[in-house]
C-alpha cells in the first residue's frame, strides 16, 4: 500500500489498462510528451509509444468526434478534455453522438468511450476554466458520470470506466491532482453506479462527490464538536446513482445535506434531492438543505473564488440548521 | 336573492358535521341571528344561527345526515322565490374552499356540550417532519399533545421519542383530552322511575327514622329453618325473613300500611310488599301480594319467582302494582345505612343494610354482635313520628325475638 497522488492513480489506471488491453488508448491535448497539463498521463508515451498516447490539435470537436469513431470501430480511446468548460466545442458528439449511438444502432454499435476531464475551482484559472458541470452530463441520457475523490477512489473507477461498453464523461478535480491517498500495490477494480461511505454517522448525512468530499469530512470532524455525528457519503458515481446507499443512510439519520461545487441552480444536488423526497419523505426529519457553489461566474480572485464554493464554516452552519430541535438543543 | 346555507366548519378540524335538528321548517320565517339548526361535530352539538333573514325555502337533508363543511344544506330567501329543488353535492374534503379564518364559524352557543375550540391545543398550527409523523402514528400518538422543539415548533422525530419514553407525555405537557359525552334520551323503565322519583319527593313530606338491630336470634333461627329445607332444596333468604317480619308488623300498624289518595287515607288489612330490583333495564319494584297469609316457604317461593322475573324483564304489569309497602336492601353492597324515596302511593319504605359484626354494649359489656340498620322513611302527611318509631320499633321486636312471630 503506497501513498500516491491523485494525478499519479490516474496514469498507473491507464498504464494498467493500456498493458492489459492493446484496444486502449490515450489522446488529448498535450497528453503526450507534457503528460498533460496536471501530469495524469506523465510517463505513458515512453511505455507506450506515439501510437498509443497521442496528442491532439486544439480542437474539442476533433478529439471527441476522433475518440467516439475509434470506439464504434473497436477501439477503447481515453480522450482527454483540458477543462470541462472547452466541452462545447465538440458538444454535439457529446449529445448526440457517443451517447446515442448505441440506442440509434440498436445495440449494433457501442462505443466504450471514457471522456476524461477535469473541473472546479482552486487555481484561479477564471471563469472559463473552473466550472463545475456535471449536471450537463447528467442530464444526457445515454452517459455515465463519474466524479471521484481519492487516489483509491480514481484508479478503481477510471479502469472500470475504460472497460465499460458505454460512453463515460469521467470528470477530475483540478483541486485533488496533488493530493495523496493509499492505493494498494495490485491491482483493483471499483464498480460504477456504488457510493461510498467515507465517515459513518447517526445524525445527518452530507451526500456530496468530488473535492467536496473533502470540505464535508472537514465539517464532519468540526461537527463532532457540536455534538453532532455526521455521516459523509461520497457518491463516486452520478449515473448511474447508488440510491440503495443513499436510502440505506437517510433511513439511519433522517437528516439530509448535498454538497456540490457546482453552481445550486439545476445542479444535480436538486435531482438527488428531489428522489429523496419522492422515495423517503417519511424517513425526512428536517428539511433537506444544499449547500453548491454560488450561481454566479467563478470570480478569479483567490478569496470569491473560494467563498463562492462550499466552504467548512457553510457546511457546518448547514448542518447545524438541519439538526435544530430534538437532541440538538443545547 | 337566494342564499345558500351551507354545512358550516366550526374548527380548524372540522371536515364534516351531522344535521342533529332542524330548528325552522320550510316556509318558516327567519332573522338574521336566529337558531336554525344543530349541528353535531365529532366534539360537540352546536346551534347554528342563520346569517340572514328571510323565508326557509327549502331544508335539503333529513335530520341524521352526515355532511362535509362547505355544503350546501339549506335555501333561505324571500317568499316565492325558487329554490333549486336539488343540490350536487361536494365530493370530498379536498375540494372544499381554500379555509380562511373567516370561514371557520364560532359557534352560537353549545347545546349538549360545552365547545372547546378556542382554548384548546387543536387550534395551534400543527409542524411535525413526516419522521415525527410517521413514529406518533406507529404508536397511535396525538401529535397536538406533543411539544416541538425543532424551527418554528415543528415536532421532530426526537420530540415523540421523548413523549413516548415519557410515559406518553406525562412530563412534557397536560393530558389533553376531547371532552365526549353521550347522549340517551329519557325512555322506558329510566323515564318511569325519574317520574316517579321526582313525583314522590315533590309531593310528599318524607322524612326517616332509623335503628340498628341485633340479628344473632334471626341468623340462627335461619339457619335451623334452612337445615331443616335443605332436603327439599329451599334456601330462605334474609329478605323473606324481613317481608315476614315487615308483614306482621303492618298489620298491626295500620298507619304504616295506608296510602293517602284524593278521596282520603285507605288503610289496608292487607301486607302487599314490594321489593325493590336491581335489574338490568334499572329499578323495578315487584309486589308480593298478601304476605300477611303466607307461610315462610310461601314467601320465599312467591319472592325468589318474582325477582327473577325482574331480572329476566318479564315482570307484567300488575307484578308492579297494589303495593302497601317497599324493602330496599343495598346490604350487599356493603352499604351500611341508607335511606329510600317512598314509592308512590305507598306511605313507607324501609332501607336495609348489611349485617356486620359490631361492638355494642350489653349487661355493662363489649360484646360484639351481627348488626343491621335500618331506616324507614315515612310520609309525615300521613303518619306521625311517634307511630312511625313505633312501627319501626315492631320490627325491630320481631326481628330480635323472632319467636314472637308465632304469637
Amino acid at each position: 500500500m503506497n501513498r500516491i497522488m491523485y494525478r499519479d492513480a490516474v496514469a498507473s489506471a491507464l498504464a494498467e489498462e493500456m498493458r492489459r488491453d492493446e484496444s486502449v488508448f490515450v489522446m488529448g491535448e498535450d497528453v503526450a510528451i507534457v503528460g498533460g497539463v496536471y501530469k495524469a498521463t506523465k510517463g505513458l508515451l515512453d511505455e507506450f509509444g506515439p501510437q498509443r498516447v497521442r496528442n491532439t490539435p486544439l480542437s474539442e470537436l476533433a478529439i471527441l468526434g476522433t475518440a467516439t469513431g475509434a470506439a464504434m470501430c473497436g477501439a477503447r480511446p481515453v480522450a482527454e478534455i483540458m477543462h470541462v468548460d472547452f466541452i462545447g466545442c465538440g458538444f454535439d458528439i457529446v449529445l448526440n453522438q457517443m451517447s446515442k449511438m448505441c440506442y440509434k444502432t440498436n445495440g449494433q454499435v457501442t462505443v466504450p468511450l471514457v471522456v476524461r476531464t477535469q473541473c472546479g475551482r482552486g487555481k484561479s484559472n477564471g471563469c472559463t476554466q473552473s466550472q463545475s458541470l456535471e449536471a450537463l452530463f447528467t442530464h444526457i441520457p445515454g452517459l455515465k458520470v463519474v466524479m471521484p475523490s481519492t487516489p483509491y477512489d480514481v484508479k478503481g473507477l477510471l479502469k472500470s470506466a475504460i472497460r465499460d461498453n458505454n460512453p463515460v464523461v469521467f470528470i477530475e478535480h483540478k483541486g485533488l491532482y496533488q493530493t495523496r491517498g493509499e492505493v494498494p500495490d495490485g491491482e483493483y477494480l471499483i464498480p460504477l453506479g456504488l457510493a461510498d461511505v467515507k465517515k459513518y454517522g447517526k445524525d445527518v448525512t452530507i451526500i456530496t462527490w468530488s473535492k467536496t468530499v473533502l470540505t464535508a469530512l472537514e465539517a464532519a470532524k468540526e461537527l463532532e464538536g457540536h455534538g453532532i455525528d455526521a455521516e459523509v457519503l461520497d457518491l463516486r458515481s452520478l449515473v448511474p446513482l447508488d440510491f440503495d446507499t443513499i436510502t440505506e443512510s437517510v433511513s439511519k439519520t433522517g437528516r439530509v445535506l448535498i454538497v456540490h461545487e457546482a453552481c445550486e441552480r439545476g445542479g444535480y444536488g436538486a435531482e438527488i434531492a428531489a428522489e429523496i423526497s419522492d422515495k423517503l419523505f417519511d424517513e425526512l426529519d428536517a428539511p433537506i438543505l444544499r449547500v453548491c457553489g454560488t450561481n454566479i461566474p467563478v470570480p478569479n480572485a483567490t478569496i470569491p473564488e473560494v467563498e463562492s464554493a462550499p466552504t467548512v464554516a457553510k457546511v457546518v452552519s448547514a448542518v447545524k440548521k438541519i439538526c435544530q430541535g430534538g437532541k440538538f438543543r443545547d | 336573492m337566494i342564499d345558500m346555507f351551507k354545512m358550516p366548519k366550526l374548527g380548524m378540524d372540522m371536515e364534516e358535521g351531522i344535521i342533529v335538528k332542524w330548528l325552522k321548517s320550510e316556509g318558516d320565517l327567519i332573522q338574521a341571528g336566529e337558531p336554525f339548526v344543530e349541528i353535531e361535530t365529532d366534539k360537540s352539538v352546536v346551534q347554528v344561527e342563520s346569517p340572514t333573514s328571510g323565508t326557509v325555502l327549502k331544508l335539503y337533508y333529513p335530520e341524521g345526515t352526515t355532511l362535509p363543511c362547505f355544503q350546501p344544506i339549506a335555501a333561505i330567501g324571500q317568499e316565492g322565490d325558487q329554490a333549486p329543488d336539488h343540490i350536487s353535492s361536494l365530493p370530498t374534503v379536498n375540494d372544499t374552499p381554500v379555509e380562511s379564518e373567516e370561514t371557520v364559524l364560532q359557534p352560537t352557543a353549545a347545546v349538549a356540550l360545552p365547545a372547546v375550540e378556542s382554548a384548546s391545543p387543536q387550534t395551534r398550527k400543527l409542524l411535525a417532519t413526516p419522521r415525527a409523523c410517521r413514529l406518533s402514528q406507529k404508536n397511535g400518538i396525538d401529535l397536538h399533545m406533543v411539544s416541538g422543539t425543532g424551527p418554528n415548533g415543528r415536532i421532530v422525530e426526537h420530540d415523540v421519542r421523548v413523549f413516548i419514553e415519557n410515559g406518553a407525555g406525562r412530563a412534557i405537557t397536560a393530558p389533553v383530552r376531547i371532552p365526549k359525552e353521550t347522549v340517551t334520551p329519557l325512555s322506558g323503565v329510566r323515564k318511569i322511575t325519574a317520574a316517579r322519583m321526582h313525583q314522590s319527593l315533590s309531593e310528599m313530606a318524607q322524612t326517616n327514622t332509623r335503628m340498628d338491630v341485633n340479628m344473632t336470634n334471626m341468623i340462627s333461627m335461619r339457619k335451623q329453618i334452612n337445615d331443616r329445607l335443605e332436603k327439599d332444596d329451599i334456601k330462605i333468604s334474609f329478605l323473606d325473613l324481613l317481608i315476614a317480619v315487615c308483614a306482621k308488623a303492618l298489620i298491626e300498624n295500620p298507619q304504616a300500611n295506608a296510602s293517602l289518595q284524593s278521596d282520603g287515607i285507605h288503610y289496608r288489612n292487607y301486607a302487599n310488599i314490594g321489593i325493590a330490583v336491581d335489574s338490568k333495564n334499572g329499578l323495578v319494584v315487584p309486589v308480593v301480594k298478601d304476605v300477611d297469609l303466607m307461610s315462610i316457604v310461601e314467601i320465599s317461593k312467591n319472592s325468589r319467582s318474582m325477582i327473577d322475573k325482574a331480572r329476566q324483564g318479564s315482570l307484567l304489569p300488575d307484578d308492579m302494582k297494589g303495593g302497601s309497602f317497599t324493602i330496599s336492601n343495598l346490604g350487599m353492597f356493603e352499604v351500611d345505612s341508607f335511606t329510600a324515596i317512598i314509592n308512590p302511593p305507598e306511605t313507607c319504605i324501609l332501607a336495609v343494610g348489611r349485617i356486620a359484626d359490631r361492638a355494642i354494649v350489653e349487661n355493662n359489656q363489649i360484646i360484639i354482635r351481627p348488626m343491621m340498620n335500618l331506616c324507614l322513611t315515612y310520609d309525615h302527611r300521613v303518619i306521625d313520628g311517634a307511630p312511625s318509631a313505633r312501627f319501626l320499633q315492631c320490627i325491630k321486636h320481631y326481628i330480635e325475638n323472632p319467636i314472637w312471630l308465632l304469637m
